[in-house]
C-alpha cells in the first residue's frame, strides 16, 4: 500500500486495549445471535414470496454474528494486556453520563415546558456544569441569546413551529 | 458541444441571487466548521440540514457542496496554525504546515494551501463536467441485479477501506443496513423490528441517524477530551502578506497538479474519502521527492500536495453521488440522503429532466471554488479568530442545535430519543475504533439495496443465479470481493515481510 498505515499521529486512538475488542466480539456475537433469531422470527408476508421479508434481516444477523466470532479468534489470538490507562477515563465518563441524562431530561419536558423555556434552562444547566458555577452569568446569558435567536430563525425566517 | 450549454445554463442558475448568496454562505460556513476541529463536513452538513429544508433542492444542494468544499479548504487553518487537524483529511497538511508555522512561514503555507486547494477543485470540476454525462448514460444500462452489486462493491470498498480495520468495517456497515430495516416493509407491508411502536412503523430518519453519530457523537467525544489539560498554544493572530514566493510557486506547482487526479479518482472510488486521498499524494510526493528528508520538516511540497488532494477528492465524491446513486464517501452519502429527501432520483433522468439541479450544482463547484479561495485568501487572519472560541461553549450549543435539527425534520419528539440512541452509539463506536462512515453509507442506501435484492429475485422467481447472469454485476461483485480480500491478503503479505 501506497500510504503508511501509521501515518496518524500517535494517539490518535490507541488508548484501548486488546481486552476492550475481546469484550467487544462477545458484545458483537451475542447480538449477532439474538438478531438472528429474532429475524428468523419475523412475521412471513402474506402474499408473494413469504421468505421475502426474512432473507435480507436474517443475512445481516448471521454476518454480525460471522463478524463477532471473527472478532472473538483474532483478539484471543493477541495477548492481553491490561493497561492502567483505563482507570483515568472514569472522571470524563460521569460528565458524559450527566450530559446524557440532561439530554434525556431535555426531551421530557421539550413538549411540556415548550422549546424556550426547555431549551434555555438546557443550555444553562450544560454551560455551567462545563463552565463552572461561577461563570454563571456567562452561561445563562449565552443560552438565553442563542435560544432567542435559534426560536427567531426558525418561527420567522424559516416558519417551523416549535412548541 | 451541448456540455458547453448545460454548463452556461448551470451558470445562469448559480447566478441567481438567492443561490449565489446562499453559495457564498456555504462557503463561509463550511470553512468556518472545518476549521473547528472535531467536526468535519459530514458534521457541518448534517448541522445545517433543516436549514435546507426550506430552499429550493438546488440552493439546498450547492449550499451542501459549498459547505463541503469549503470545510475542505478550512481544514487545514487548525492544521497549519495549530498542529490540529480540522477534520481527518487535514491529517496530513500538518505534517509539513504546522513546521512551516514554527519556521514563521505561517502566511505562505496558508496560501499555499488555499491556492492548492482552489487548483485542485477547479480541475476536478472539469473533470465533473466531462465524466457526469457519460457516467450518467452508464446508470442506464443498470437494472436491479446491476444495482444490487453496485451497492454491494460501495458498501463492502467502504467497509474495507474505511480505517485500515475491515471487520470493524464491516461491522459498522451491518449496524446500518440493521437500522435501515427498522419500520413497515414496503412490499410486503409486514412491521420489522419496531417493538410495537407506532412512531418506528415509518422506519428510522436517516438522518436522526446521522446527527446523531456526527453531530451528537462528536461532541460526547469531545467532552471527554475537554477534561484533559491541553496546552493551547496561543494563536497567531497577526499575519503579513498572505502569498507566496516564485521559488514556493515553483516547487508546489507539479506536486499539485499530480495530487489533483490522485485525490479525483479516490474521491469517485467508493469509500476512500479525503483522508486517504491526502495521505497518499503526501507519500507520493514524499517518495518521489529528490530531497526527502525535507519532508516533515517544513517543505512546502509536502503542504501543497495534500491540499490538492483532498479538494479534488470531495469533487470527486460527488460525481458518482449524483449521477449512480452511490456516494463516494460519508458526506456524500448525506448529500444522497438530500436528493431523496426532496424525492429526486439520482442519476441520468436528474440532468435531464432537473437540469437546474445537475447543472446549477455542477456549475456551483466552479464559482463555489473562486469564493472560497477569495475568502480564505485575505480572510484567514479574520477566520483563524474563530479558533479562539473556547469549546466549552462551543459544544453545549452545537448539542442544541442537534436537537432543533432534528426535531424540525419530522416535528415529532420520539426523535429525540433516537438521537441520544445514536449519539450514543456513534460515541461508543468513537471509543472503540469502529469506522462510522460505512454505517451512515449504510443506512442511506439501505433501502434501496434491499429493494434492488428483492426485485432482482422477483424477476428471477427466487433464482439466486441472476446476480452472475450479466458481465457488468459480474465484474462488480469480482470487485467487491478484491476489495475484501485486498486489505488481508497485503496485511498478511506486510507481517510476513516484518517478520524476515
Amino acid at each position: 500500500m501506497i500510504f503508511a498505515r501509521g501515518a496518524f499521529p500517535a494517539g490518535f486512538g490507541g488508548i484501548f486495549v486488546e481486552a476492550k475488542d475481546r469484550y467487544l466480539a462477545i458484545a458483537v456475537l451475542a447480538f449477532g445471535l439474538v438478531y438472528t433469531i429474532a429475524a428468523w422470527n419475523l412475521p412471513r408476508a402474506p402474499v408473494g414470496n413469504p421468505f421475502g421479508p426474512v432473507y435480507f434481516p436474517l443475512g445481516l444477523g448471521l454476518l454480525v454474528t460471522i463478524i463477532g466470532s471473527l472478532m472473538l479468534l483474532q483478539s484471543s489470538k493477541s495477548q492481553v494486556k491490561e493497561e492502567k490507562t483505563i482507570g483515568k477515563h472514569g472522571k470524563y465518563a460521569s460528565r458524559i453520563i450527566i450530559v446524557l441524562l440532561l439530554c434525556v431530561g431535555y426531551a421530557l419536558v421539550f413538549r411540556v415546558l415548550g422549546f424556550l423555556i426547555s431549551t434555555l434552562a438546557f443550555l444553562s444547566a450544560f454551560l455551567i456544569i462545563l463552565n463552572g458555577l461561577k461563570k454563571w452569568f456567562l452561561s445563562v446569558s449565552i443560552a438565553l441569546l442563542y435560544t432567542l435567536g435559534v426560536w427567531y430563525l426558525f418561527e420567522k425566517v424559516f416558519l417551523i413551529n416549535l412548541p | 458541444m451541448p456540455t458547453l450549454e448545460y454548463l452556461m445554463y448551470g451558470f445562469r442558475v448559480v447566478f441567481i441571487p438567492s443561490n449565489f448568496l446562499w453559495l457564498t454562505l456555504g462557503c463561509f460556513l463550511g470553512t468556518v466548521i472545518g476549521m473547528l476541529p472535531g467536526l468535519g463536513p459530514a458534521t457541518g452538513i448534517a448541522l445545517l440540514l433543516p436549514l435546507t429544508f426550506v430552499m429550493k433542492p438546488e440552493t439546498a444542494l450547492i449550499t451542501m457542496c459549498a459547505i463541503f468544499y469549503g470545510a475542505m479548504f478550512g481544514g487545514s487553518r487548525s492544521s497549519i496554525l495549530l498542529n490540529i487537524p480540522g477534520d481527518g483529511s487535514a491529517v496530513a497538511s500538518c505534517f509539513d504546515g504546522y513546521p512551516m508555522t514554527l519556521k514563521g512561514e505561517a502566511e505562505a503555507a496558508l496560501a499555499i494551501s488555499a491556492i492548492a486547494s482552489f487548483i485542485g477543485g477547479l480541475i476536478s470540476s472539469v473533470a465533473f463536467v466531462l465524466l457526469a454525462l457519460p457516467l450518467a448514460k452508464v446508470a442506464l444500462m443498470f437494472g436491479p441485479p446491476e444495482y444490487f452489486a453496485l451497492m454491494v462493491l460501495a458498501l463492502t470498498a467502504t467497509a474495507s477501506m474505511s480505517e485500515g480495520k475491515i471487520l470493524k468495517g464491516l461491522l459498522s456497515m451491518v449496524l446500518g443496513l440493521m437500522v435501515a430495516m427498522v419500520g413497515l416493509d414496503p412490499q410486503s407491508g409486514v412491521s420489522r423490528f419496531t417493538f410495537g411502536n407506532l412512531e418506528l412503523q415509518g422506519g428510522i430518519d436517516f438522518f436522526v441517524v446521522i446527527i446523531g453519530v456526527y453531530g451528537l457523537g462528536e461532541v460526547l467525544k469531545n467532552l471527554e477530551k475537554m477534561g484533559r489539560k491541553e496546552v493551547m498554544q496561543p494563536i497567531k493572530k497577526k499575519f503579513g502578506r498572505i502569498w507566496i514566493s516564485k521559488e514556493q510557486w515553483r516547487r508546489s506547482i507539479v506536486p499539485i497538479l499530480r495530487a489533483t487526479p490522485v485525490g479525483f479518482l479516490i474521491g469517485i472510488l467508493p469509500g476512500a474519502g479525503g483522508t486517504i486521498a491526502a495521505l497518499m499524494s503526501y507519500n507520493i510526493e514524499k517518495s518521489l521527492s529528490k530531497e526527502p528528508e525535507r519532508f516533515g520538516k517544513g517543505a512546502i511540497e509536502g503542504l501543497a500536495a495534500p491540499e490538492a488532494a483532498n479538494n479534488a477528492c470531495s469533487i470527486g465524491a460527488i460525481l458518482p453521488t449524483f449521477t449512480l446513486g452511490i456516494p463516494g464517501s460519508g458526506t456524500a452519502a448525506i448529500m444522497l440522503g438530500a436528493l431523496m429527501i426532496y424525492g429526486l432520483q439520482p442519476g441520468p433522468l436528474l440532468f435531464e429532466f432537473y437540469p437546474e439541479i445537475g447543472w446549477g450544482v455542477v456549475a456551483s463547484l466552479f464559482v463555489g471554488n473562486v469564493i472560497a479561495a477569495l475568502m480564505n485568501l485575505p480572510l484567514a487572519g479574520l477566520l483563524v479568530r474563530i479558533l479562539a472560541v473556547p469549546p466549552k461553549i462551543l459544544y453545549p450549543l452545537i448539542t442544541a442545535l442537534c436537537f432543533i435539527g432534528v426535531y424540525a425534520i419530522n416535528l415529532s419528539v420520539v426523535d429525540f430519543y433516537l438521537l441520544i440512541v445514536f449519539g450514543l452509539l456513534g460515541y461508543a463506536m468513537r471509543k472503540f475504533e469502529i469506522p462510522t462512515a460505512p454505517m451512515i453509507l449504510a443506512s442511506v442506501v439501505g433501502r434501496k439495496f434491499e429493494q434492488s435484492f428483492r426485485q432482482s429475485l422477483m424477476l428471477s422467481h427466487g433464482d439466486f443465479s441472476i446476480f452472475f447472469k450479466s458481465g457488468i454485476s459480474i465484474t462488480l461483485l469480482i470487485l467487491a470481493a478484491l476489495s475484501l480480500i485486498y486489505p488481508i491478503v497485503s496485511g498478511a503479505l506486510k507481517k510476513r515481510r516484518h517478520a524476515i
